[in-house]
């Protein structure tokens, strides 16, 4: 890990930030088409639901890939005109979206796994994914909610970490730019 | 005398059965001790499974001519399941069993043959949504145990099949559910006064 701070955030974390916001409200989104579309529609919800398995277990990893890039190449140093609040709540804001980056995936592999249809994980469509917790239908009344009430959580904090992003940018701060052509 | 009397029973017993003699060759069968339940395969990827809930059916005994025993056995359709309530509903409309209009599934056996000590051969006629189709069932004895009671003997068989669900007009959703049906059927037989005589 090193101590010093970069002066801008790197091309992989760049292109990491941005594939995983394009993937979590892409996973978000196909999560309420998939379950509006009747069962009569077997496979078309059957593909659905496994896209939006792989784009789950692709943030997960993404998102692992990107924590050990930080702890690597680590981060620019904050904006120093922010008052201290703001950078607080920046940095609690950060720590809850990787937190949850986490965490919903986990959610939806143990809502897919413990789900009584017993519907296989098939990343990509093809390459199974073990499920270590069994079928389980109390278990499954739990983690279903949770998961997705955890998912509207982190598009909601995503929206918010937008939104003030943009209000940096409109105030003059180069935050949003530096992420974006570093 | 009891291996002969056990011959007679295993070349009976085929579709299901916890079974209570209510006759020297006649025995109800029903869901009390058994299961009927079925596996379907999607894409080639994975199973699905499902059962009946209610069945019921007669196991009449021949000992003159065993091979003339005879099961007769009828499912209420309505009764069918799936683990979740949404293909348990898709299951009982009318693109799958379709309860309303066809309320029974009904297999009644032609004949009964011993392929091995322990296995049987059951030919029959298994009607679905109204449609009758040769179907064979291939019975094996798996266990013989004492019941709980410590007085009555109890056979567990294993009953299996294959049907093809279009053969019964159900030709829904052929991309995704296999054409082949496995039929398993699980029976505990408790056997009667006159084998424990013996």
């Amino acid at each position: 890990m090193r101590t010093d701070r970069p002066e801008n955030w790197s091309r992989a974390q760049r292109r990491l930030h941005w594939w995983i916001a394009a993937l979590v409200f892409a996973g978000f989104s196909l999560a309420w088409v998939m379950v509006a579309v009747p069962l009569r529609q077997l496979l078309l919800k059957f593909a659905l639901y496994q896209l939006h398995k792989t784009i789950g277990l692709t943030v997960f990893g993404l998102t692992a890939i990107r924590l050990v890039v930080l702890l690597r190449l680590g981060r620019p140093g904050w904006d120093a005109t922010l008052p201290p609040w703001q950078r607080h709540a920046a940095k609690t804001m950060h720590v809850l979206l990787y937190g949850l980056l986490f965490v919903v995936p986990v959610l939806g592999y143990l809502t897919a796994a413990t789900s009584v249809t017993e519907v296989p994980t098939l990343f990509l469509g093809v390459i199974p994914i073990p499920h270590i917790v069994a079928a389980d239908a109390a278990l499954s009344a739990v983690v279903t909610p949770v998961h997705r009430a955890l998912a509207v959580a982190l598009v909601l904090l995503a929206c918010g970490h937008a939104l003030a992003a943009v209000r940096h940018h409109v105030l003059g701060s180069d935050v949003l730019r530096r992420m974006w052509r570093g | 005398m009891r291996g002969w009397y056990l011959r007679v029973w295993l070349a009976l017993i085929l579709l299901g059965a916890s079974a209570s003699a209510s006759a020297a060759d006649r025995y109800v069968i029903n869901q009390t001790f058994g299961e009927i339940g079925f596996t379907v395969r999607h894409l080639g990827l994975f199973s699905s499974h499902g059962g009946f809930h209610a069945w019921d059916g007669v196991l009449t005994i021949s000992p003159e001519q065993p091979e003339r025993s005879q099961v007769d056995v009828t499912i209420q359709a309505p009764s069918v399941y799936m683990p979740a309530e949404d293909t348990t509903a898709l299951l009982r409309s009318p693109d799958y069993f379709s309860v309303v209009r066809y309320p029974e599934i009904h297999f009644v056996s032609t004949t009964i043959g011993q392929v091995a000590p322990n296995r049987y051969l059951i030919h029959g006629t298994l009607t679905i949504r109204g449609i009758n189709q040769p179907q064979d069932f291939d019975a094996n004895l798996i266990d013989r145990h004492l019941g709980p009671d410590l007085k009555s003997e109890v056979a567990e068989f294993l009953v299996t099949g294959k049907l093809q669900r279009s053969l019964f007009g159900m030709t829904a959703d052929q991309t995704f559910v296999s054409d082949a049906i496995e039929l398993t059927i699980r029976i505990r037989l408790r056997l009667g006064e006159a084998l424990r005589a013996n």
